[in-house]
């Protein structure tokens, strides 16, 4: 997995870049590792809507001309995109995590229906709500369900109400 | 290549959805043997992992330590992103630290006193609200997990999602999904090692020194179900859970009324009008929703984890003589 993250940097020499390329095409896991960085770098730039078949077409396009990949990783850019966090095994949690967890998120979000009966829900000011949500989880069956977990809401977002 | 990018496809085109396309769905009393398995597996089981809150925009990871032993539960929840906030519990004790504010806000549950929210009646009556599914099997922070929906009937609630790891039936994934199948709010572990090897001192509070020159608040129990039956026009499926009168850090005499349709849960907070009070209208957080109702001679506060239609649903069907 630094492997892949080097290789991406193109800081391995010939060598083992052509050993990794190998890798890559012969392991599901590495070519997995390596969308997961490059969805890391989409992440991070904040670049908020890839088309859903954009990175398919392009690992397609990748796969049938495999030696067009290697003049992309000396590319000194790319290592500004991928960011050292990219190697790190929590980081690629998070970027897998969001990827199956969340309704395609590199999707631009959907349109809000129409509330008809209500204004739209506002931004809570969170210190003054805490109390009530540490209140209001004491009692709710979900909380029963999670342990101390959803209380995280009650300390979450605090900096954004300052 | 063609097999990686069809599995990628997969849980883009698929992943989003389960609640309308959960296969194989079991009987119905094998997913409630999950869910109380589930329910269960978060009191008994030891764990410590990394886990991420995503809800709205905001994407959140913690760090849970989960201690049971012979003197009971213990728990440390501490946020990595951004200032370090941390939740310490012991048993009944839950203490949130809060170092933007320099403020601890202090909590003595009192679970036992409220029958319905422990087992085997936590969960009962759910299905009158919700169909309980069993779906496929999944994989979470390397552990194999079995998902176990909650299908809302009607639009007053949310769907829910389960992913419980196999042996131990602890919730590895949680997700909340509104009437358009869109996520609210997702809990899921990215790291996580089950089983008693977590050493105590993980426990301890980060700001245990630091935080002795905080202010201190304390949330009380005054008076148990103190309400009387209540008056409430409550919507289907929601049960009243428990009436209580408390006081919270700012909110010196406060009632509490408690509805549940067993998995979600509505508080109703009543008490006199502030001297400014807030503006009235909704707010949000995750899957937490909130009415702000000031009125002339008390101020209504609901919150629960429930569509905002529904929270508003029950500000408003609070008669005036229910103080």
């Amino acid at each position: 997995m630094d492997k892949i993250s080097a290789l991406m940097d193109g800081e391995l020499s010939s060598q083992e870049t052509r050993h990794n390329l190998l890798r890559l095409k012969d392991s599901a896991e590495c070519r997995e590792t390596w969308d997961t960085f490059y969805l890391i770098g989409d992440v991070m730039r904040g670049e908020p809507a890839l088309d859903d078949t954009f990175t398919m077409r392009v690992c397609g396009r990748l796969a049938e001309e495999p030696t067009i990949i290697a003049p992309r990783f000396t590319h000194r850019q790319v290592i500004g995109y991928t960011l050292s966090a990219a190697a790190s095994l929590a980081a690629v949690a998070f970027v897998l995590t969001l990827a199956i967890n969340v309704d395609n998120p590199f999707r631009p979000a959907r349109q809000q229906p129409a509330q008809v009966a209500f204004q739209p829900p506002q931004p809570i000011n969170q210190a003054k709500i805490n109390e009530y949500l540490i209140a209001h989880q004491e009692f709710s069956p979900s909380t029963m369900m999670q342990g101390v977990a959803p209380y995280v809401r009650t300390v979450s977002d605090d900096q954004a109400t300052h | 290549m063609r097999s990686a990018l069809t599995a990628l496809f997969c849980i883009l085109q698929f992943g989003g959805a389960p609640l309308v396309r959960a296969e194989d769905p079991g009987p119905p009393a094998d997913a409630m043997a999950w869910l109380q398995k589930i329910a269960a597996a978060s009191r008994h089981v030891s764990y410590a992992g990394t886990f991420i809150y995503h809800h709205g925009n905001e994407v959140e990871t913690s760090r849970i330590w989960h201690i049971v032993d012979a003197d009971g539960e213990h728990e440390r929840l501490a946020t990595l992103d951004g200032p370090l906030r941390e939740i310490v519990r012991n048993n009944e004790n839950v203490t949130c630290y809060l170092p933007e504010r320099e403020l601890v806000l202090a909590e003595k549950r009192t679970l036992g006193q409220f029958p319905a929210l422990l087992p085997p009646q936590l969960l009962s009556g759910i299905t009158e609200s919700y169909v309980p599914v069993k779906g496929e099997r999944d994989r979470v922070a390397g552990f194999s997990c079995q998902v176990v929906l909650l299908k809302p009937k009607d639009n007053l609630r949310y769907g829910h999602y389960f992913c419980a790891e196999l042996a131990t039936g602890l919730p590895l994934r949680v997700r909340t999904y509104d009437s358009d199948n869109e996520i609210v709010e997702s809990f899921a572990f990215t790291a996580l090692s089950i089983g008693n090897t977590i050493s105590k001192g993980m426990l301890k509070p980060h700001y245990a020194a630091e935080s002795r020159n905080w202010r201190v608040d304390r949330a009380a129990l005054d008076q148990s179900d103190a309400m009387g039956d209540g008056v409430l026009n409550a919507p289907p499926g929601f049960k009243r859970l428990a009436a209580i009168k408390r006081s919270l850090p700012g909110h010196p005499a406060i009632s509490q009324i408690v509805y549940s349709d067993g998995i979600a849960a509505v508080s109703i907070f009543i008490e006199p009008p502030p001297a400014s009070p807030p503006a009235a209208g909704p707010a949000a957080h995750g899957a937490i929703n909130i009415y702000v109702k000031p009125e002339a001679d008390r101020m209504v506060t609901v919150v629960g984890e429930a569509p905002p239609g529904t929270i508003k649903l029950i500000a408003d069907s609070l008669t005036p003589e229910q103080k």
